[in-house]
């Protein structure tokens, strides 16, 4: 049975960095069963793209998600379990926690996220790579 | 009684963080429940974001415990707000993406006014009213407080 995996969505802007584009980081992924992302996810989406001077597109992306995976509400239980993750790792970063409180709460070990970021000091989760597996960075 | 949503700038005002202290008359309406005082979840993340990037997320976790404890409820975020937010970006481009999210989050649980500095986008939406710190006061009775705390806060 495949594990379930939680989709960071700055595994998008690492691959948009590296000349990849939004919709060819979707169709690698798109058949992955059982990926999951949070709305947090989606409204940090629409955010890079305001950055960029490019909202509607930044939603139009963030729809495309909305409508291809199961998207997590963030509740008051992320908030506790984010809460005693921040004590665990006082130097991650919150917005990456409360990504992880999601994964805890809903029973997800996997993720998947751009390399730079600092999921995998965090030991209750696996990090992903297959940006090797799908694409030539 | 009444009720509003208080952005993640009145802990901050309230602490003397970017502004001036009577905020704090608010957030103590809050506590001893006289006012139904709201946030949301974004809202409670804005404040340890915006701490964790100065280097100093000690004192922000300090205001997020203290804002998370006064508030009367915190709202989630569900994908739903997020499907209304961008009905209502679709409807006022020119409003940020971030000040659309907590008025759809007002809007889903029925509550339509908010106290923020943030003028100009919760001003162009129909949906929401923002408002204003000194008109709350006065519509609560509490201007001779306000202006109590300004003096004993302009002395200090």
């Amino acid at each position: 049975m495949k594990e379930k995996t939680f989709l960071d969505p700055n595994f998008f802007e690492y691959l948009s960095k590296n000349g990849k584009g939004f919709q060819l980081a979707l169709d690698a992924i798109k058949n992955k069963k059982l990926l999951y992302t949070d709305v947090k996810g989606l409204q940090e989406i629409v955010y890079r793209y305001t950055l960029m001077g490019e909202t509607e597109k930044g939603y139009e992306n963030a729809m495309k998600i909305r409508n291809t995976f199961k998207i997590f509400p963030i509740t008051e239980k992320e908030l506790d379990t984010q809460e005693s993750l921040l004590m665990r790792y006082p130097n991650a970063k919150p917005r990456e926690l409360l990504h992880v409180a999601v994964m805890i709460n809903n029973d997800i070990k996997n993720i998947i996220c751009s390399p730079e970021s600092n999921y995998k000091e965090i030991e209750e989760i696996k990090v992903e790579n297959i940006i090797a597996k799908f694409f030539d960075i | 009684m009444k009720k509003i949503i208080l952005d993640s700038n009145q802990p901050l005002i309230a602490t003397n963080q970017i502004g001036e202290a009577w905020t704090m008359v608010i957030l103590k309406e809050v506590a001893k429940e006289k006012i139904e005082g709201y946030t949301d979840i974004f809202y409670l993340q804005e404040i340890l974001d915006r701490y964790f990037y100065i280097n100093e997320i000690f004192k922000g976790k300090k205001i997020f415990y203290a804002f998370k404890n006064i508030v009367t409820d915190i709202f989630s975020i569900t994908p739903e707000d997020f499907d209304l937010s961008y009905k209502l970006y679709k409807k006022n481009k020119e409003i940020s993406p971030r000040d659309l999210i907590h008025a759809a989050v007002g809007i889903n649980n029925n509550i339509t006014e908010i106290l923020s500095i943030d003028g100009p986008g919760f001003d162009k939406l129909k949906e929401i009213k923002r408002i204003k710190l000194p008109d709350l006061l006065k519509s609560l009775n509490l201007k001779n407080n306000y202006i109590y705390e300004r003096k004993n806060i302009s002395r200090s």
